[in-house]
């Protein structure tokens, strides 16, 4: 049975279709368009609203820059992926429900929810680190 | 499940490196195949076996207490 190795093989994608490139200019465009949005502060709302959403393209083409990788992984790598995102998403879920609870308590955390996606990024970072050491 | 892959591959000295290609998998899955940390799923233990012209059970046996 020959190896699919077209469809199995891992791939290094180019810079540009990376996801740490699309990663990268995502921060970009979101510390860009915070930027602009201090300057239009008397700006109509349709301005600002259209500035605001700039972001939503480059993490739109992160989401399609991630596809294209996870396609590329072999099924091991894959089962990390796997893995390591059911970990993040169950720490999420402890972390929000943990914050919750402290906020009904009256402890008030500095963080938002424009700090959520950044520390789902390091829940997930966590997590897949934790999932490599089992298969080293 | 335990299984010959590593004996084999050194029976044809082949690196890991050289395995994965074959198998068109990455350097990684196949020492965790070798290490008993990953089975590998079906369709990858029959490349496996075409790779050394071996039947899978030529290859993979179960462990002792009869878990795969």
């Amino acid at each position: 049975m020959p190896a699919p190795a077209s469809a199995a093989c891992p791939r290094n994608p180019p810079l540009l279709l990376h996801p740490y490139f699309a990663t990268a200019l995502m921060l970009a465009a979101a510390m860009a368009t915070s930027a602009l949005l201090e300057g239009m502060r008397e700006a109509p709302v349709g301005a600002r609203a259209a500035v605001a959403l700039v972001p939503v393209l480059p993490a739109a083409y992160l989401v399609w820059t991630m596809a294209r990788y996870i396609r590329g992984l072999d099924e091991l790598q894959r089962k990390i992926q796997a893995d390591s995102l059911a970990l993040a998403y169950t720490a999420a879920i402890l972390l929000a429900v943990a914050l919750n609870y402290l906020g009904k308590a009256g402890v008030r955390l500095p963080l938002g929810w424009e700090d959520g996606w950044g520390l789902l990024v390091m829940l997930y970072a966590a997590a897949h680190a934790l999932t490599l050491r089992r298969y080293r | 499940m335990r299984n010959r892959l590593r004996v084999l591959r050194a029976e044809r000295s082949w690196s890991q490196a050289d395995l994965a290609d074959r198998l068109g998998v990455s350097r990684q899955t196949v020492n965790a195949i070798e290490t008993g940390k990953y089975d590998p799923s079906l369709p990858l233990a029959f490349r496996i076996a075409s790779v050394f012209a071996l039947p899978i059970e030529g290859i993979f046996e179960p462990d002792g207490d009869g878990s795969a």
